[in-house]
């Protein structure tokens, strides 16, 4: 039983990690906005597994099933926020032409 | 020392760069960091409750993740208009 749990953080934890280096890696914006994907989905639902292989069904699982549904229902509206404010901050800044470019 | 306490410490590292990423670039970019370090700090947290035990710890966790939302949604929608 401890392999499976070893096995589900690991795979939280290497999410997690491709998430964090990935933000700082990344070029653009929109690129950066794609590692976000790895730690919502794969990392909550490994976390949520491996409370569910410990604890059973008890009432742990049970705030953590809530919580991850709350990460998991809230992701793509975040990402589809951040994407329409980068797309008309950047429409804004080509509108405004090159000579407004220094007061930005 | 527990195997969620080690996950919880790993996580905890992992969110270095996520500051880095906030303290430097673009207005979006710091607000991309911002998103990433709430969901991080969620998910460190829930393993903390886990590997402590105290399951009254969960609803830090979910008010967390409650809040994150709300801030960043807040943050893109008055980044959509310029100042």
């Amino acid at each position: 039983m401890i392999w499976i749990i070893s096995i589900l953080l690991f795979l939280a934890v290497f999410a997690s990690l491709v998430s964090s280096l990935g933000i700082l890696l990344a070029k653009d914006s929109f690129e950066r906005l794609h590692f976000l994907g790895p730690i919502t989905l794969l990392g909550s639902i490994a976390i949520l597994l491996a409370v569910f292989t410990q604890e059973g069904f008890t009432i742990i699982t049970g705030k953590t099933a809530v919580t991850i549904l709350v990460l998991l229902s809230t992701g793509p509206v975040l990402t589809h926020s951040i994407a329409r404010a980068a797309v008309i901050r950047g429409d804004a800044k080509r509108l405004r032409g090159e000579e407004w470019e220094v007061s930005e | 020392m527990n195997i969620f306490l080690l996950t919880s410490l790993i996580l905890v590292i992992s969110f270095i760069p996520a500051i880095i990423a906030t303290i430097r670039g673009d207005a979006i970019d710091r607000l991309i960091g911002m998103s990433l370090g709430g969901i991080i700090s969620t998910l460190c947290l829930i393993t903390l409750a886990v590997g402590t035990g105290r399951s009254i710890y969960i609803d830090v966790a979910l008010t967390v993740a409650f809040l994150s939302f709300s801030g960043t949604i807040a943050f893109a929608r008055f980044l959509e208009r310029w100042l």
